[in-house]
């Protein structure tokens, strides 16, 4: 759990970073999100102490990040930037184990810990021993992850680490980070820009305008008390369709009883999102689908009633 | 592609082109009855007879050869082309200065003319272009560019080129040769070793203490603007006075002359070359890597030396090759204050208007400095492999 108490940071006049208080929870992502020079990359450099705090303090799970050297603290916890920033003369390999030599880890130990996250990434093992420039930017990116997860650190902290992947490799990338969280439940705090992003990945978002905290609830909470005007606005009027994407077809269908039997309506796969459905009834001026199971066989059927707790306290469902 | 035609190809075909232009047009060997009176230019043709032919088939070859296209192999046999051409240059020069000679004219001078200096031209033209698209191995690739300078050093080696005059120049001041050519170097290579430990030490204070830049740049910028034979004078008086004020440094030969003024001139042309390249090297590194490495909780002292400097280190290394060659070339201006080196025969050549014992003293700086870049572009290659860097 890391606390923020009060934290500010004057760069000069400018108050980058006002009186800050939040709670980060363990084992969850939380999304940093506000308009560029909001202060979120400040805010999220003042943990790992890249930056200090003017005033206010900052605990990890109830120790004050200054009681650390701030060499020691940074080898404790994982960092991920924009531009990668892989050390272009390490190899895959060395780049994996810049922290567990820090900390002198054993080579037989490295080696079994580079081969164990290059599996986890999805990576070849034979990238071990390629050099930056060989790599695409989504295997620079996985590399930059498994960098930052290499000494196992409890915490991980992402500064915009997708923004310079072309949209379709980002979306692969959100996609694979989502799985890997759930197996490893790290605290992530993960900073962006891109709502979709955020909706796609968080658990909670916080929200920032000009060095102060706005927001700060689950994806939903937003919609279902009703946000301020600047954060409704940030967040986009089309906000709770693209929150539809966070929920699967599975979780909101009201089953058929009784034998399957064919309604000539289209059909989607349980796995699909609440998005996709709901597009497809537009687009085909529908009132319901049907819903099947990945042998093919029907579950139910899907129609907007099934969604219509999804914003108002219980979620919707079966 | 299509039919167009390879940069190289076109650089091999005027190397042979040059080659059999020089070697049918120009003056072959100059012959002089004594060392002072005025030469007789003698053709290729005139002085070689047949052999001339050899020669021009070699280049008429290499022509040919590149009209052809990209073969197999075809690269190889045009450097090993080029090589015969070179070697062949110089022993027919040998073989004419030989024939030249005679009991009856014991001071007669055979020198080599432009025909055998621009076909030399036109054979290390032709060599090193045809292996710079060298598909073959590496090793292959440096082995052709063997033959020609192996062949020569056996040439000399057996006494073949002993009656041209570039060598009877060489033999009547054997002695001081040697001493003349260790002396350079000396020179030149401290010069630059202590300019290149000084140069990076003042770039690491300016990437520190970004306010001295200016106040350093001025005085590095200005040493290389004084013209190096001014230079030279200025550092005349200030030089004795040192050296006759610190008996210390006046009996080490602080004055005026002499090693001491030479020394510092050099030194202080390095610094512009090595300053400028370490702290562009240090620039060129992303900043983002060196916040990756902050954030992976690399120390200062780790961040230099594990990032900073090994990223630097290609563009350091080829600053202090530029300062390298540029000192082997001034280094000829000590032999105008009496500190030795080649410019000492230099120029005693040009006092007794002695061409070829200009060429005597030109050509080991040449070679010197050819040998150094290429040693210092190698070394330079190597750090950028190793760095994961495209550039040099």
């Amino acid at each position: 759990m890391i606390t923020l108490e009060g934290v500010t940071k004057q760069f000069g006049t400018v108050e980058a970073v006002r009186g800050v208080d939040a709670t980060i929870r363990e084992g969850e992502i939380t999304v940093l999100i506000g308009p560029s020079g909001c202060g979120k990359s400040t805010l999220l450099r003042m943990i790992n102490r890249m930056i200090e705090p003017s005033s206010g303090r900052i605990s990890i799970s109830g120790e004050d990040v200054r009681n650390t050297p701030p060499e020691l603290l940074r080898r404790r916890i994982g960092y991920v930037i924009q531009n990668v920033g892989l050390f272009p003369h390490y190899t895959v390999f060395e780049n994996i184990s810049v922290v567990p030599r820090l900390l002198g880890w054993k080579r037989p130990r490295i080696e079994e810990r580079v081969t164990e996250l290059l599996d986890l990434m999805g990576l070849e093992r034979s990238f071990a021993q390629k050099k930056p420039r060989e790599l695409s930017g989504g295997e620079a990116q996985r590399v930059g992850v498994a960098r930052a997860l290499a000494a196992n650190p409890p915490l991980l902290l992402m500064d915009e680490p997708f923004g310079a992947v072309d949209p379709q490799n980002r979306a692969r990338l959100q996609t694979e980070f989502d799985r890997i969280q759930k197996q490893l439940r790290k605290t992530v705090v993960f900073v962006t820009h891109d709502v979709e992003e955020a909706i796609r990945l968080a658990d909670r978002i916080a929200v920032m305008r000009d060095g102060r905290l706005v927001g700060h609830s689950s994806p939903e909470d937003f919609i279902r008390q009703s946000a301020p005007p600047f954060i409704s606005e940030f967040l986009g009027a089309d906000y709770s369709l693209n929150l539809l994407a966070r929920h699967r077809l599975r979780d909101h269908y009201r089953p058929t009883r009784g034998t399957a039997r064919g309604t000539g309506n289209p059909t989607l796969p349980e796995t699909a999102s609440v998005k996709e459905a709901v597009a497809l009834l537009v687009t085909r001026q529908l009132r319901e689908l049907t819903v099947h199971d990945e042998a093919g066989a029907v579950l139910g059927t899907f129609t907007l009633d099934c969604i219509k707790n999804l914003f108002g306290g219980e979620s919707g469902g079966s | 592609m299509g039919t167009s035609i390879p940069r190289t190809d076109k650089a091999v075909f005027l190397g042979a082109l040059i080659a059999a232009l020089a070697l049918s047009l120009s003056g072959f060997v100059t012959y002089r009855p004594n060392r002072i009176v005025r030469g007789q230019v003698l053709p290729a043709h005139e002085v070689l007879g047949n052999y001339y032919w050899v020669l021009l088939v070699l280049c008429l070859a290499v022509l040919l050869l590149t009209t052809i296209g990209r073969k197999r192999r075809r690269d190889g046999v045009m450097a090993l082309l080029g090589g015969a051409l070179g070697a062949g240059v110089v022993f027919f020069a040998g073989y004419a200065a030989t024939e030249l000679v005679s009991p009856e004219t014991p001071f007669a001078r055979t020198s080599m003319g432009a025909g055998v200096w621009l076909s030399l031209f036109g054979a290390y033209l032709i060599t090193s272009e045809s292996l710079r698209g060298y598909a073959g191995k590496r090793l292959y690739r440096t082995a052709l560019q063997f033959p020609a300078p192996v062949a020569i050093v056996i040439m000399l080696a057996l006494g073949w080129l002993n009656d041209l005059s570039l060598l009877q120049e060489f033999f009547n001041r054997r002695g001081t040769f040697f001493a003349e050519l260790a002396t350079h170097a000396n020179l030149a290579f401290s010069a630059v070793a202590l300019g290149s430990v000084v140069g990076f030490a003042l770039a690491l204070v300016i990437s520190r203490l970004h306010f001295t830049h200016g106040f350093l740049f001025f005085f590095i910028n200005l040493f290389q603007t004084i013209p190096t034979l001014s230079f030279l004078g200025l550092l005349m008086a200030p030089l004795i006075y040192l050296g006759t004020r610190f008996h210390f440094l006046g009996a080490r030969g602080v004055t005026g002359i002499g090693w001491a003024p030479a020394f510092l001139v050099l030194f202080a042309y390095t610094l512009l070359p090595v300053t400028g390249n370490a702290l562009a090297g240090f620039r060129m590194v992303d900043p983002m890597v060196v916040e990756a490495a902050r954030g992976m909780g690399m120390t200062a002292t780790q961040i230099f030396l594990k990032i900073r400097l090994p990223l630097a280190l290609p563009v350091i290394l080829s600053g202090i090759r530029t300062a390298l060659t540029q000192a082997i070339g001034n280094t000829i201006l000590a032999g105008l204050i009496g500190a030795g080196g080649m410019g000492a025969i230099i120029f005693l050549g040009l006092a007794q208007a002695a061409p070829d014992l200009i060429l005597l003293g030109t050509l080991p700086v040449v070679f010197m400095a050819l040998v150094a870049d290429h040693f210092m572009k190698g070394l330079a290659r190597m750090a950028s492999a190793a760095t994961g860097g495209g550039a040099e």
